[in-house]
């Protein structure tokens, strides 16, 4: 059986809610968030100062 | 008009109004969530206070090295932090509070950056320091906005959920054994660095602007810290995109053009918000029926 997560298996049941975010909420999770977007600003800057084809 | 002509011509045609473009999205990014933390933990004066303090920092490598993107950022950094630090000595080693301490520090931040710029510059100089000039932002400084901007996403995504305990329940987060005091001096330096990429595109004196004005607002629209943090960004760089097309087509200075569309957002948000607005306060609802 799958060990609970957070405190009393709270995690768990506000995913199965879908309160959760799909991604999850841990720091890996947010880490995917943040380098996504950061990804997003480094194309965009990458056309503003011309060096996209 | 055309809306074409109106609403996307200027970025297509001009690369200095696109990289001012992608310089709101940086400090969209990067400020907005800090923002939000600077409301939550009562602390949107201490970010005014630091935007001042990066100054004589800036002022000293300008006089060092004239208008260096590189040593320019660093002085303001180093100037920031050590006035976020001196304040916080004088408020635990003395009975003044932090609030008073960081007012007395920035003023002799402020008046010493101005004296400073004034006596080794022109007036050009000065207000270029104070006010800024984001449409003259080239390739270099926009490299440092945007890696300002992703050094704060991937920092508060380590550190978020340590910073937003310490918001609501800093006693919770001691008894946890978690790292308070280190969280709190981590946050400073985000801010001041932000403050330091809002330097470059708003001036020390409007720097604070795309931080303190989108956050305030987005508390009229929603509730939970990640939206909030959504919210702020997106309103900040809203302002950014309106403020530069109503500087473009208006002829306007574009820095206080940013500004003073999203303090307009901040005062719709105040107004008719939906979350505790004079709107929602004081507009007669109906009662609950059976």
């Amino acid at each position: 059986m799958r060990r609970p997560i957070g405190v009393n298996g709270f995690a768990d049941e506000a995913r199965l809610e879908g309160t959760v975010s799909p991604l999850g909420s841990g720091v890996v999770a947010r880490l995917l968030w943040a380098g996504g977007l950061a990804a997003l600003l480094w194309i965009a800057a990458a056309w503003a100062m011309g060096w996209l084809p | 008009m055309d809306p074409y002509a109106a609403l996307l011509q200027p970025f297509i045609e001009f690369g200095f109004m696109r990289r001012a473009l992608v310089a709101c999205l940086a400090l969209s990014l990067g400020c907005g969530p800090v923002g939000v933390l600077l409301v939550l933990r009562r602390m949107s004066l201490v970010g005014d206070a630091l935007s001042h303090a990066v100054l004589p920092g800036a002022a000293i490598g300008f006089m060092i090295a004239g208008l260096s993107l590189v040593v320019m950022s660093l002085g303001g950094f180093i100037a920031g932090l050590a006035v976020a630090v001196l304040s916080g000595l004088v408020a635990r080693a003395t009975p003044q509070r932090e609030d008073a301490s960081f007012a007395a520090f920035y003023l002799i931040s402020l008046a010493l950056g101005v004296l400073i710029v004034s006596t080794r510059g022109s007036n050009v100089d000065l207000m270029h320091v104070l006010f800024g000039t984001i449409l003259a932002v080239d390739d270099a400084s926009l490299l440092l906005v945007v890696s300002i901007a992703t050094l704060t996403l991937v920092v508060l995504a380590v550190i978020g959920r340590g910073l937003i305990v310490e918001c609501f329940d800093p006693g919770f987060l001691r008894a946890v054994g978690g790292p308070g005091a280190a969280l709190h001096f981590a946050f400073l330096m985000l801010v001041v660095m932000n403050l330091v990429a809002g330097f470059h595109a708003l001036g020390t004196l409007m720097a604070v602007g795309l931080m303190m004005l989108p956050a305030a607002a987005a508390r009229f629209w929603v509730s939970q810290v990640t939206t909030l943090a959504a919210t702020s960004s997106t309103i900040a760089f809203g302002a950014g995109y309106a403020g530069l097309l109503l500087s473009y087509h208006a002829n306007l200075p574009s820095g206080p053009a940013i500004i003073l569309v999203a303090g307009g957002v901040y005062i719709v948000s105040v107004v008719a918000g939906p979350r505790g607005s004079l709107w929602a306060r004081f507009l007669p609802r109906r009662h609950l029926e059976a």
